[in-house]
């Protein structure tokens, strides 16, 4: 490795440690993630409680189908509502200036600030997961299960480029969590969270084909709850093939945004 | 060869019929402290803007050592340190140590030099005091001083400073001035920003004026 790359990624984690710093500063605020994480998952189960559909074996079997629904959930969240959100605090803090002179720069510095948030929502996911097998009784596969953590991290570096494309936005036109937010509903009305893609009206099931989110829930069920899935390689190389396919792009069209906003004049305003 | 060159740096905010900065050009030898004082809205942040790399020139050159912006940001970049007016740019939440631990890490210093450079800055700019207490239970003097020490951190070749010695009291003064005798003794360059009649801690090198987007000599 170079030392220019090695201390590039030196720099990456820098701000990963600085994320953490910040979240860790508000004592209270891993324990309202954690109980977020368990009250959702206690708002499902009784939901769960009323589904008396014929496609799904059982009241659990519906659980189970929410549950990694919500683990993967948190991921998207983490990717796409809080790097905008972060970027627009540093912003409208001053501090994303020390990030745009710095030899790091800010494109690789806003990659970097999607590492904090997606180990926090792993964690998040993790916690989810625990609550509804140690509260509620839902059972995992077997050993496939450690599986999911791979997959996990397979799904978080497909949103990537979704993330990527945001933060170029809010660099743009400095707003942050709009576009961010919509991309979250439509993904998880059409995505397949909380039902599945199949019930919808024929003509919004496209969105459920042309994105990574999909393809990981149903690789993440098939590792977790032991969902039927003909081939779980092709959903794995599906993911691989958009995270590598299209961040370099989605890096690119972030580049184009801080050159767009130093030309403009308009990288650290607010 | 000078330390930092200027050359023919124009820009023109979009919409605007008159450039902002129009073919402004000077330089700072090493061991050099350069004053541009100017009228309020005259360009003196954009132009230690366009140098410290937050903002692109329509047409010009920037070099520093020889280190051409934007042809080699990366490199440029490692050799600007920028305290811009104000008394934003600290992470709130963070202490004064963590701000500069950071700060030592996004500059790509090498690890075996960072922790000697976040000590030796708590040392030069006299934060022992306050060093591990949260930035945003400071006083505006005491960030203050956080702030010129992120300029000073990763031993830049050139310090851009506007504004620099707002809140500080005698004391604080004091430590900016040692700052840039120690910079500029060391041969590297400080360009110092601000309105006319600004006290400042020595006799510049260099005194620039700019008005209505030129910059003359005094």
């Amino acid at each position: 490795m170079t030392t220019g790359i090695r201390l590039s990624l030196d720099g990456v984690l820098g701000v990963a440690q600085r994320d953490a710093s910040i979240f860790f500063s508000y004592r209270l605020r891993a324990v309202s993630q954690a109980l977020l994480a368990l009250f959702s998952v206690t708002l499902f189960y009784y939901v769960s409680r009323l589904v008396g559909s014929g496609r799904f074996a059982s009241a659990d079997a519906y659980f189970a189908y929410v549950v990694v629904g919500l683990v993967i959930l948190h991921s998207l969240a983490a990717t796409l509502a809080v790097v905008p959100t972060t970027i627009r605090t540093e912003l409208v803090a001053g501090t994303f200036e020390r990030l745009a002179i710095s030899p790091l720069g800010p494109a690789l510095g806003i990659c970097a600030m999607t590492l904090f948030p997606a180990l926090a929502a792993a964690v998040t996911g993790a916690l989810t997961l625990a609550f509804a097998v140690i509260v509620f009784g839902c059972r995992l596969a077997g050993l496939e299960a450690f599986l999911a953590l791979p997959a996990g991290v397979l799904a978080i570096a497909s949103f990537l480029p979704f993330a990527l494309l945001v933060a170029a936005l809010v660099l743009v036109s400095k707003q942050a969590g709009n576009l961010g937010g919509l991309v979250i509903i439509v993904l998880s009305l059409a995505g397949g969270v909380y039902y599945p893609p199949e019930l919808m009206p024929s003509w919004i099931r496209w969105v459920s084909e042309v994105q990574p989110f999909t393809p990981a829930l149903e690789l993440l069920r098939h590792l977790l709850i032991g969902s039927p899935l003909s081939s779980p390689g092709v959903s794995a190389a599906r993911l691989a093939a958009f995270a590598v396919l299209a961040t370099p792009p989605a890096y690119a069209v972030l580049r184009a945004a801080v050159s767009s906003c130093r030309r403009r004049g308009t990288l650290v305003e607010y | 060869m000078a330390l930092l060159e200027v050359d023919s740096v124009s820009k023109t905010w979009p919409g605007a019929r008159e450039p902002v900065l129009d073919s402004v050009s000077f330089s700072v030898e090493g061991g050099g402290f350069a004053v541009v004082q100017g009228p309020n809205g005259a360009g003196k942040t954009t132009l230690m803007r366009i140098i410290a790399g937050l903002l692109d020139a329509d047409r010009g050159a920037l070099r520093i050592s020889g280190v051409e912006s934007p042809a080699r940001r990366r490199d440029f970049q490692r050799q600007v340190g920028m305290a811009s007016a104000g008394n934003t740019g600290l992470y709130a939440r963070l202490s004064a140590v963590k701000n500069l631990a950071f700060a030592t890490r996004i500059a790509l210093l090498e690890r075996g030099r960072r922790q000697a450079a976040v000590r030796e800055s708590v040392e030069r700019f006299g934060l022992g005091a306050f060093a591990f207490r949260r930035v945003d239970r400071l006083s505006m003097g005491r960030r203050q001083r956080v702030r010129l020490a992120l300029a000073f951190l990763h031993e830049p070749a050139i310090v851009l400073l506007d504004e620099p010695a707002t809140s500080l009291d005698d004391d604080g003064q004091a430590v900016l001035a040692e700052a840039i005798s120690r910079q500029t003794g060391d041969g590297g360059g400080v360009v110092w920003f601000g309105p006319q009649g600004e006290r400042r801690p020595r006799e510049p090198d260099l005194t620039l004026w700019i008005a209505q987007g030129a910059l003359g000599r005094r």
